[in-house]
């Protein structure tokens, strides 16, 4: 344990803002008291390491990933989750170097599930769930951002070569909206059991909004939302086009969509295969954009069913239910270039129910 | 009244190596060019390729494919280490395949051959830090300008030239007293 000492708190806080520990944000000082009370509301000791974070391949030991949660601005409550979420992009299918680095401008998006959602805070569903207002949301994610920086020494233009990066690098955290879904909550849908919490990470682009007005005859409106998720993610600038069908991709359906899809028949498993199958690109459109790629063939003019496809299998559809009632779906499209495929990655949420600070 | 606060910076658990392998400049070896999906990664190093054999006949180049933008899976490293008596990897030129080319060179030097990455220039600090961070920090690089991609012939021809000769010194470079 590292202690460093400074004359007043507000010269420690410079201190980190010009050493690069810090977003840009405001932050809280990890006193040693703050970074003790955070940790105790897991039963883990303050050194035990539970994951290496690259490209710096730093220790996330208990004491540096509470010590982000201080600065982020968290309550000992919120810290069960961010545990879960640091082992998650620890793991290795999730490529977090390779995530981290790349010039494409995605970045870490917390999902969360089961029971934590509501214990751990109140993690946001509704309305806004990528904004501000929030508590547990804005500061779990954001503890995860700064545990990237000051672990996995993620520093934009020397370690972290984002062209962009994006907001989401600050913050993306939400939970799903279990009651207000008509199909079985994400987790479950993975094999874990109702009442198990856990959390969901994906590396993901920025959002894009889908919009879809429900006709008053309400005919085709399932048909129609699909077409829309679907043209989304196989636009011309999308690297799931780029890239042949590589890479995850969220979808966030609000709750008045799910409802349409859920109306007219769709469950999860056929809208992950409606959208996986109109997600296309004609051949000849392909070949006007990206010319020159290896899978972009200049179609045969005998040829009459040749299309690009934005994703090569229905699991690469990262289906949840969230967001506020209305007009508006939004998908959040991945890098599709990580070694192990941009897949979301899940792991369950340790509440410890007998630690004495639960 | 001073304040504590503890470091948030995590430490790095992997420990500092010294890289020390070289190979002979007389000997008739054979050099392993690794290739990432780039684009134009193929087309510079078929140019490296050129320059190599055209400078050292007795040398061959031969040629390996990632099958991704980033690093080279354990199969084809082995492939590389048991066929290959060196390894140049290429290209860094985007910040995944920076970490790719840099990974791929340190998985063949910790397998005992000598491997050199190339990186362009705008890559430069994202891969003195991952060499660091990897345990390998003198692991040899060639700096590269940027871009590679989309330049002239002439242009890749010079920066297959620069990447040939200065990959050559530091493949060959006697590193023993440097224990």
């Amino acid at each position: 344990m590292t202690i460093l000492q400074s004359n007043t708190e507000e010269i420690a806080i410079e201190e980190l803002h010009q050493r690069g520990c810090t977003d840009g944000l405001p932050i809280v000082l990890p006193t040693l008291e703050k970074v003790k009370t955070m940790a105790q509301r897991v039963d883990i000791d303050l050194d035990m390491v539970i994951g290496i974070m690259g490209p710096r391949e730093g220790a996330a030991s208990i004491e540096k990933v509470a010590a982000a949660a201080v600065m982020a601005g968290c309550l000992p409550d919120h810290f069960p989750v961010l545990v879960a979420a640091v082992k998650a992009v620890c793991d290795k299918a999730f490529d977090l170097t390779e995530v981290n680095q790349t010039t494409h401008s995605l970045a870490p998006v917390i999902l969360v599930n089961g029971p934590a959602s509501v214990e751990c805070g109140n993690i946001n569903h509704s309305f806004g769930i990528l904004g501000p207002g929030n508590r547990a949301s804005a500061c779990i994610g954001r503890a995860l951002s700064l545990a990237l920086i000051n672990i996995g020494g993620r520093h934009p233009g020397t370690t972290d070569m984002a062209i962009y990066s994006s907001p989401t690098k600050f913050t993306a955290c939400f939970a799903e909206d279990e009651s207000g879904s008509p199909f079985d909550p994400y987790h479950v849908s993975k094999g874990y059991a109702h009442e198990d919490s856990t959390v969901t990470v994906i590396g993901a682009e920025s959002p894009h909004s889908i919009i879809l007005e429900p006709t008053s005859h309400g005919k085709g409106d399932a048909e129609r939302l699909i077409l829309c998720i679907a043209g989304a993610i196989a636009n011309p600038g999308s690297n799931h086009i780029y890239r042949g069908g590589g890479g995850g991709v969220l979808v966030v359906l609000n709750p008045e969509h799910a409802e349409i899809l859920s109306s007219a028949g769709f469950d999860r498993r056929r809208i992950q295969h409606a959208i996986c199958e109109k997600s296309v690109m004609e051949q000849d459109l392909a070949f006007k954009y990206y010319a020159g790629l290896n899978h972009v063939q200049e179609k045969d003019s005998a040829d009459n069913a040749s299309q690009l496809h934005a994703l090569n299998n229905p699991n690469q559809v990262m289906l949840v239910v969230a967001g506020g009632r209305g007009s508006y779906s939004m998908i959040m499209p991945t890098w599709a270039y990580a070694p192990h495929g941009n897949l979301p990655v899940t792991r369950k949420i340790d509440l410890f129910p007998s630690c004495p600070a639960y | 009244m001073s304040v504590s606060y503890i470091d948030p910076v995590a430490e790095c658990l992997v420990q500092a190596k010294k890289y020390n392998l070289s190979i002979s400049a007389t000997a008739p070896i054979t050099i392993g060019l690794v290739i990432n999906k780039i684009p134009d990664c193929d087309i510079f190093m078929n140019l490296v390729q050129n320059v190599l054999t055209d400078c050292n006949p007795i040398l061959t180049a031969r040629k390996y494919y990632t099958e991704t933008v980033t690093y080279a899976d354990d199969k084809l490293i082995q492939r590389i280490f048991t066929e290959c008596d060196a390894a140049i990897c290429a290209i860094g030129h985007c910040g995944s395949c920076t970490a790719g080319t840099v990974k791929d060179a340190i998985a063949l030097i910790e397998k005992g051959i000598p491997a050199v990455s190339l990186i362009t220039d705008l890559f430069w600090s994202q891969s003195e830090m991952l060499t660091h961070s990897l345990g390998w920090p003198s692991a040899p690089r060639v700096r590269l300008p940027y871009p590679i991609w989309g330049t002239e012939p002439e242009t890749m021809k010079n920066a297959a030239r620069t990447a040939v000769m200065e990959a050559m010194v530091l493949l060959t470079q006697d590193r023993s007293s440097e224990n």
